[in-house]
């Protein structure tokens, strides 16, 4: 079964990479004594650009950029443990993170040399902070009825519409925004086109949406003519969903998608103590050894990446797996400390957090029905 | 995967698909498999398939034969051939000799101990060890016992009828004994001195880790095929999303199950510190994926996947039955988190970026 593919590759071995997880865990350590807090709460959601530019200064931003465009041209899988250990020390990642994983390799495969040049420097300094410009409040899961059109205009385009849920618009420089460029016809895929914009151009409004735990990284942006020039369109004219396409397989693959909730099992880990009671040992033990099996389906989707390949259903089938877990965690920590006193400042923090922010683990970069959709097409069933 | 086991399981895989007619699959599980099906597996060197090559066998590693032991699995094969493998691999790599054709592996219950008293003229072995599959059909069995000093592997090659006891079936009507010891007398050179009393154990889970995944590939096929075929309100199955959603939670399941256990199953004879972490997740998600594939299989199949006649059962009535043996999800869990808790917090991420060079 084609879907299956992967299971009899080689696991891909990354012990050379040791010594750079030590220095990363070092980096970290110094991060969060720095930080003055006992752990990251927030995940990979806190957004902190002081602390990816200094992520950038090690030379952990822009490994997977080439050199002659300002990157480290490091490979995947060095890259990917750059990543793990990021997100499992629960690391404030989320200024660079689409700038690096989503926008960059964007680039690189559809981008003109000019947006190369202009950009990918920028990103691997974490200074260009970018936002995905996908949803809007009548096109979700169902992206292809999006409705924001861009029309030709003298030396460019004008973009008319709005898109919802950009997470972090309001503080970033740019935004990817996917627009209808062509006519509406029985192929609704066709006629897209994605642009790169500067949100600080005329015409766009950015309005905050609170989530239910009153963060706001959500935002409305609603474009009024704004103007956009020709030499910002990525690729080609109509090609916007094949883009979109490689994009998100390479925004599934990533180990964001099943350590979201980690922090808060090893702080449970310590909560219960060296002897924990049956009951907790079966959970625990159970928890991690899908963590581990999850974690090296993850590995060898991004071996497959190196190699050039569009694990669309290798990467669905981490996303199914990982987020389940990762919603797990959470219920699993409340019940088993129900009786207990934790007595840890970080481990009420975390379980207050996740339980809040489970709803979106199996909602963003794609619902879980969406996801068991593209696995029923690896399966031949659609 | 390397050359050498592509070539093997495409082998075993056309033979077992001509060797297994309805009419051979019948006789073998009515108890005949070995005059129906042992010469042809004996032909193609599936005993030995872990011996040297010098030694008589196939010379192939564990990482080579994990996707034969799948396809025995994928086969629902009803005999005793990966037990057979491996306690030829067992009885090779410490030192003892045997001329029988047909193996099991004991203990196969958490708690069942054996222990073996040594004496000048010999052994004797003590004990229960219950729900040994096919020890009452096969020559000989291969264990590991508790001493006065270190653990030890033996070789029982004269199980008498006063040893079976309890003699039953599992949940696939495949047969399993306990097997029952009172100063059983072995000889000095049917034992061996091993550092660690589970390694029969871990064996034994991680041969059921392959047969599951092996098996849940194959449940999954067919129910991928069936409701493909079957139609009902004007369209095929598949095409209804309920149904679409369920199999790919199941080939979500399924590929965990199937990645896990390929990466552990050679680490059964590996002294890395972090080994056994791997064969506890492998048998752990294999317990969980054979719950959980079983269920949807069965569930996507409708009425007619609950006869006899239909061949689901013979794929998921060993999931079932191979989920229990050699320590089921939760003993293993159990076990781990035990583990794991003991390390601290701390020690959790480093355990599961665990390298292992092999």
């Amino acid at each position: 079964m084609q879907s299956m593919s992967f299971l009899a590759n080689e696991p891909a071995d990354l012990s050379a990479y040791a010594p750079l997880r030590r220095q990363i865990r070092q980096f970290l350590s110094a991060e969060l004594a720095r930080s003055g807090s006992a752990g990251w709460v927030g995940s990979w959601e806190s957004f902190d650009r002081d602390f990816s530019r200094r992520l950038a200064r090690q030379g952990w931003l822009g490994m997977a950029i080439p050199k002659r465009y300002g990157g480290h041209e490091r490979g995947i899988l060095e890259r990917y443990v750059v990543l793990e250990e990021l997100l499992a020390a629960g690391a404030p990642v989320a200024a660079h993170w689409i700038a690096e994983r989503q926008t960059a390799p964007l680039l690189l495969r559809y981008g003109s040399e000019e947006q190369r040049e202009f950009f990918l420097p920028g990103i691997t300094r974490g200074e260009y902070c970018f936002a995905i410009g996908m949803s809007e409040p009548d096109a979700g899961s169902d992206l292809a009825g999006l409705r924001t059109r861009a029309t030709r205009a003298s030396g460019g385009w004008r973009i008319d519409g709005s898109k919802i849920w950009s997470t972090n618009a309001h503080r970033v420089e740019y935004m990817i925004v996917l627009c209808r460029t062509g006519q509406e016809t029985q192929n609704r895929h066709a006629g897209l086109t994605q642009f790169l914009v500067d949100l600080k151009s005329p015409g766009i409004a950015i309005n905050p949406i609170r989530n239910l735990a009153g963060e706001h990284h959500f935002n409305e942006v609603a474009f009024n003519n704004a103007f956009v020039p020709d030499n910002r369109v990525v690729g080609e004219v109509g090609d916007g969903w094949q883009q979109v396409m490689s994009e998100l397989a390479f925004e599934r693959s990533a180990p964001d998608r099943f350590l979201s909730t980690f922090r808060l099992l090893v702080e449970l880990i310590r909560t219960l103590g060296p002897q924990p009671d049956r009951h907790a040992a079966i959970a625990l033990g159970g928890l991690s050894a899908r963590l581990w099996s999850i974690r090296l389906m993850s590995v060898q989707v991004a071996a497959l990446l190196g190699q050039n390949e569009s694990p669309n259903t290798e990467a669905s089938l981490v996303k199914e797996l990982g987020t389940t877990l990762e919603q797990e965690i959470p219920e699993i920590a409340r019940l088993l400390t129900a009786s207990a006193d934790p007595d840890s400042a970080l481990f009420d923090a975390l379980l207050e957090y996740d339980i809040l922010h489970t709803p979106s683990f199996s909602l963003r970069g794609g619902t879980r029905e969406i996801i068991r959709g593209i696995i029923a097409r690896g399966l031949g069933l659609r | 995967m390397n050359t050498t086991a592509v070539l093997m399981q495409d082998a075993v895989d056309k033979a077992l698909t001509d060797l297994l007619t309805p009419k051979r699959r019948q006789k073998a599980e009515l108890g005949a498999w070995y005059q129906t099906l042992w010469p042809v597996l004996d032909d193609l060197g599936l005993p030995g398939l872990l011996l040297a090559e010098n030694s008589g066998g196939s010379g192939v590693s564990l990482q080579e034969a994990f996707g034969v032991i799948e396809t025995l699995g994928r086969f629902a094969l009803p005999c005793p051939l990966a037990e057979t493998i491996m306690a030829n691999k067992l009885l090779a790599d410490n030192g003892l000799g045997s001329t029988a054709h047909t193996f099991t592996l004991a203990p196969a219950r958490p708690g069942d101990t054996l222990r073996l008293r040594l004496a000048a003229d010999g052994a004797y072995l003590n004990g229960v060890a219950r729900a040994i599959p096919w020890a009452q059909q096969v020559d000989a069995i291969v264990f590991t016992a508790l001493t006065e000093q270190q653990p030890v592997i033996g070789l029982i090659e004269s199980v008498g009828s006063e040893n079976i006891i309890r003699p039953g079936k599992n949940l696939a009507a495949e047969p399993h004994a306990a097997i029952r010891f009172d100063d059983f007398f072995i000889n000095r050179a049917a034992i061996a001195e091993i550092k660690d009393i589970t390694l029969v154990w871990r064996c034994g889970a991680m041969l059921r880790a392959a047969q599951i995944s092996g098996a849940l590939s194959a449940a999954l096929a067919l129910t991928v095929g069936y409701t493909s075929e079957r139609r009902q309100f004007g369209r095929p199955l598949a095409k209804f999303q309920a149904i679409q959603q369920q199999l790919a939670a199941f080939a979500a399941e399924a590929t965990a199950a199937s990645t896990a256990a390929r990466r552990a199953f050679p680490l059964i004879g590996s002294n890395h510190e972090h080994a056994d972490f791997a064969i506890a997740a492998a048998k752990i998600y294999a317990g969980r994926a054979a719950s959980q594939g079983a269920a949807i299989a069965h569930q996507a199949h409708g009425a007619i996947g609950f006869t006899e006649e239909y061949s689901l059962q013979r794929l998921t009535r060993r999931l079932w039955a191979w989920r229990e043996e050699f320590g089921n999800e939760s003993w293993w869990a159990e076990k781990l988190g035990q583990k794991i808790a003991a390390h601290g917090a701390d020690a959790l991420w480093p355990t599961l970026c665990a390298d292992f060079n092999c």
